[in-house]
C-alpha cells in the first residue's frame, strides 16, 4: 500500500511541474481569503472604535435629547427633535436637581466660518459650561478652560480643537489671540488635547465657547442635547425615571427622550455587526467562486493527464490511491491560498491601520483559513471520483 | 502456470473483440501474440494484464481465479506481478527517468531509499546509467522504451506484457528493444509480447495467432 507521505509527494510533485497553472488556480483563494479577513478586520475596527469612544463617555451618563429619539427605525418619527426641540438651558437645570443626578451639561451647537488674519475655517462651535472639560474628559493640553464666570458674564473666550488650531494658526501660538466667528471676535484661551477621530468624524474640528455666548450671538434658545451625569451606574434606570418625570411636567412625551448611552452602543455595535458580517459574506461568495475555479482547472487536469492516471492504475495504483493524489492535489492547491491570503489580509490590515481603525479579529482568521481548506475538499472530491472511476485501459487508449 | 485463461468472450457493445478463447501461459515462456489489427490481440492482452476483465469465461493469475477480485485487489496484483510495456512509452512527462521508473514501487509502499536503489539498478540492467536524470523528451524512443521496461521489472514481475513495444520505434532500435526481451527469457522471465510484425514475433518460441477474437493457430 502507499504511504500517506508518498501520496502527498506524488501531489505536490505534480503541482510543481505546473507551477504557473498552480500559482493561477490559486488566486481565486487568495483573493478570497486575503477580501474575508481585510473586510472584517474593517468592521471590527470600526465597531472598535465607536466603543472606545463611548466608553470614553463615561458609563454613568444619560442623554437628553429632543424629541422622541428613534434609533432602531428612525423611518416612522423622522430624524430626531427635527420638529420639536423644546429643550432649554431651564429643564438641564431643573433636571439637575435630581435626587440620584450629579450635574448636567448643556450643549448647543452650530457650524460656523471661523477665521484668524485671513486663514479661514469652517468648524462647529459648541455652546456649553465648563464642565464639559470632566464630562468629556477633553482637558487643555494649552493655555486654560474658560470658567463659570465667563459663561455667566457672555464672555467671549473659546478652547479650541486641534484641527482648528493646525488649520488657522500654522506655527504661532494661538492662545491669547483672537478668532472671528460670523463677525464677533472671540478670545482663545486654550487648545484642547487631541482625541482623534475617523470616518468623517474628527472630534478635534471644534471650537467650545460658553453656552450664553453663543446663544445671544446665534440667538439660540434651545439645547441640541444635554448630558446626565447620574451618582452610580446602578441608578441608571431610576435617574431615567427622575428625568421623566421632572420634564413630564413641562413637556409633552414625544418632545424629549432619554437616553441610555449602553443602548445607543448596542445598537451601534448591532448594526456594525450585522455590516461586518455583511461585508464578509460578500467576500466569503468569492471564496466560493475560487473553489469553482479550482474544480475546473482539477477536471480540465483530470482529463489531460488521462493517460498518466490509465498508466498509474497499470502498475498499481487503486482507485482510492488515484482519487486521494487528486484530492490532496486540490486541499494543497486551497491551503497555499489560504496561506497567502492570509498574510496578505493580515499585512494590508496592518498597513491601514496606520490611517484608519482595523482590527483582525483571530476567528476571522481561523474562519478564512478553514474555509478555503474546505472548499480545496468540497471542490477536489468530483475531479478526484472522476480519475479514480477512469477505467486503465480506456484512460491508456485515450489520445 | 502463470496465466490460464478459460473461455474468454469479450464483448464492447455488440462488438465481439474475443470468443471463447482458452489459453495457458506456463513459467518461462517467450510467447508473441500475432494477428493483424482489430484481430482482439491487444484485448487479450488487457484480459491477460487484468487490466480489463472478460465478458464471459475465467481468468487465473498463479492458481488465483480472479472475476472474484475488485479493482483495488487487481490494482495490487498489477503491481506486484505483472509488468507493462506499452507502444506509446506512457512514461510521465517532465518526470526523470529514476523517477519514472520508480512509480510502480511508490503504489506498493517501499520507502524512497529503496525505491531509488532499484531503480537505479533496473536502469543499469538497460543500460541507462548515464541517463538516469533524463526526462522523457530528453531521451530517444528507443531509451524512452528502455526506461518503460525498467519500470516494469522494478517489482520483479511474474510475467512482462508487453503491447507493441517496437511499433513506436525504428527497426535498429526495435531490434534492440527485442534482444533486451530475449535475454530476460534467458534469465528466466515470462515474456508476453503483442505484435502484428513477423520478424518479432520471430523472437518469441511460441507464436499464438488471433484472427476475429479466436485464437487460430499456434
Amino acid at each position: 500500500m502507499i504511504s500517506g507521505g508518498s501520496l502527498i509527494k506524488v501531489a505536490g510533485r505534480s503541482l510543481v511541474t505546473n507551477k504557473t497553472r498552480s500559482i493561477l488556480t490559486t488566486l481565486g483563494i487568495i483573493i478570497g481569503v486575503a477580501a474575508v479577513i481585510l473586510l472584517v478586520s474593517l468592521g471590527a475596527g470600526l465597531q472598535r472604535q465607536i466603543t472606545q469612544q463611548f466608553e470614553d463617555l463615561g458609563t454613568n451618563l444619560l442623554f437628553v435629547m429632543p424629541g422622541k429619539f428613534q434609533f432602531r427605525d428612525s423611518r416612522e418619527g423622522g430624524p430626531p427633535g427635527v420638529a420639536v426641540n423644546k429643550l432649554t438651558t431651564k429643564e438641564a437645570d431643573l433636571v439637575a436637581a435630581g435626587e440620584h443626578i450629579v450635574a448636567t451639561l448643556p450643549i448647543a451647537s452650530t457650524n460656523a466660518t471661523v477665521s484668524y488674519q485671513g486663514e479661514e475655517v469652517s468648524t462647529f462651535v459648541i455652546g456649553t459650561t465648563p464642565e464639559y472639560a470632566s464630562f468629556r474628559n477633553s482637558p487643555v493640553e494649552q493655555g486654560r478652560w474658560w470658567g463659570q464666570k465667563d459663561v455667566t458674564g457672555n464672555k467671549l473666550v473659546a478652547v479650541a480643537g486641534q484641527t482648528v488650531v493646525e488649520k488657522l494658526f500654522q506655527s504661532s501660538d494661538p492662545v491669547g489671540q483672537k478668532v472671528t466667528v460670523r463677525g464677533k471676535k472671540y478670545e482663545v484661551v486654550g487648545v484642547l488635547t487631541s482625541k482623534g477621530g475617523a470616518f468623517g468624524n474628527d472630534q478635534d474640528d471644534q471650537l467650545i465657547v460658553p453656552i450664553t455666548a453663543l446663544q445671544k450671538q446665534f440667538n439660540i434658545t434651545k439645547l441640541s442635547y444635554f448630558y446626565v451625569q447620574v451618582d452610580s451606574n446602578d441608578n441608571l434606570d431610576r435617574a431615567s425615571a427622575e428625568i421623566k418625570a421632572i420634564l413630564g411636567k413641562r413637556l409633552k412625551e414625544d418632545e424629549f427622550s432619554v437616553v441610555n448611552s449602553k443602548e445607543i452602543l448596542a445598537t451601534l455595535q448591532q448594526i456594525l455587526g450585522t455590516v461586518t458580517a455583511a461585508l464578509g459574506g460578500i467576500a466569503a461568495i468569492s471564496l466560493v467562486v475560487g473553489g469553482i475555479g479550482i474544480m475546473n482547472i482539477m477536471l480540465v487536469s483530470v482529463t489531460e493527464r488521462t493517460r498518466e492516471i490509465g498508466l498509474r492504475k497499470a502498475v498499481g495504483a487503486t482507485p482510492r490511491a488515484i482519487m486521494m493524489q487528486f484530492l490532496i492535489e486540490a486541499v494543497m492547491l486551497s491551503l497555499a491560498g489560504g496561506v497567502i491570503g492570509t498574510l496578505l489580509g493580515v499585512g494590508a490590515g496592518a498597513i491601514l491601520n496606520r490611517f484608519i481603525p482595523v482590527h483582525t479579529p483571530v476567528w476571522a482568521v481561523v474562519v478564512a483559513f478553514g474555509v478555503s481548506a474546505l472548499v480545496g475538499v468540497i471542490f477536489g472530491v468530483f475531479p478526484a471520483r472522476r480519475a479514480a472511476k477512469l477505467s486503465p485501459i480506456e484512460a491508456l487508449r485515450y489520445e | 502456470m502463470v496465466i490460464k485463461i478459460e473461455g474468454v468472450t469479450k464483448l464492447y457493445g455488440r462488438t465481439r473483440a474475443l470468443e471463447g478463447v482458452t489459453l495457458q501461459v506456463d513459467r518461462g515462456e517467450f510467447i508473441a501474440v500475432t494477428g493483424p489489427s482489430g484481430s482482439g490481440k491487444s484485448t487479450l492482452m488487457h484480459i491477460m494484464g487484468l487490466l480489463d476483465v472478460p465478458t464471459k469465461g475465467q481468468v487465473w493469475f498463479e492458481d488465483k481465479e480472479t472475476s472474484k477480485l475488485n479493482e483495488s485487489q487487481l490494482a495490487r496484483l498489477r503491481n506486484q506481478k505483472i509488468g507493462f510495456v506499452f507502444q506509446q512509452f506512457n512514461l510521465l512527462a517532465r518526470t526523470t527517468a529514476l523517477d519514472n521508473v520508480q512509480l510502480p514501487l511508490i503504489y506498493a509502499g517501499v520507502k524512497s531509499q529503496e525505491r531509488e536503489t532499484k531503480a537505479k539498478a533496473m536502469l543499469t540492467k538497460v543500460g541507462l546509467e548515464s541517463k538516469l536524470g533524463h526526462t522523457p523528451a530528453q531521451l530517444s524512443g528507443g531509451q524512452q522504451q528502455r526506461v518503460a521496461i525498467a519500470r516494469a521489472l522494478i517489482n520483479e514481475p511474474a510475467v512482462v506484457l508487453a503491447d507493441e513495444p517496437t511499433g513506436n520505434l525504428d527497426s535498429k532500435s526495435g531490434q534492440e528493444i527485442m534482444e533486451i526481451f530475449k535475454q530476460l527469457n534467458r534469465e528466466g522471465k515470462t515474456i508476453i509480447v503483442v505484435t502484428h510484425e513477423a520478424n518479432i514475433a520471430a523472437y518469441a518460441k511460441r507464436v499464438i495467432t488471433v484472427r476475429d477474437g479466436k485464437v487460430v493457430e499456434e
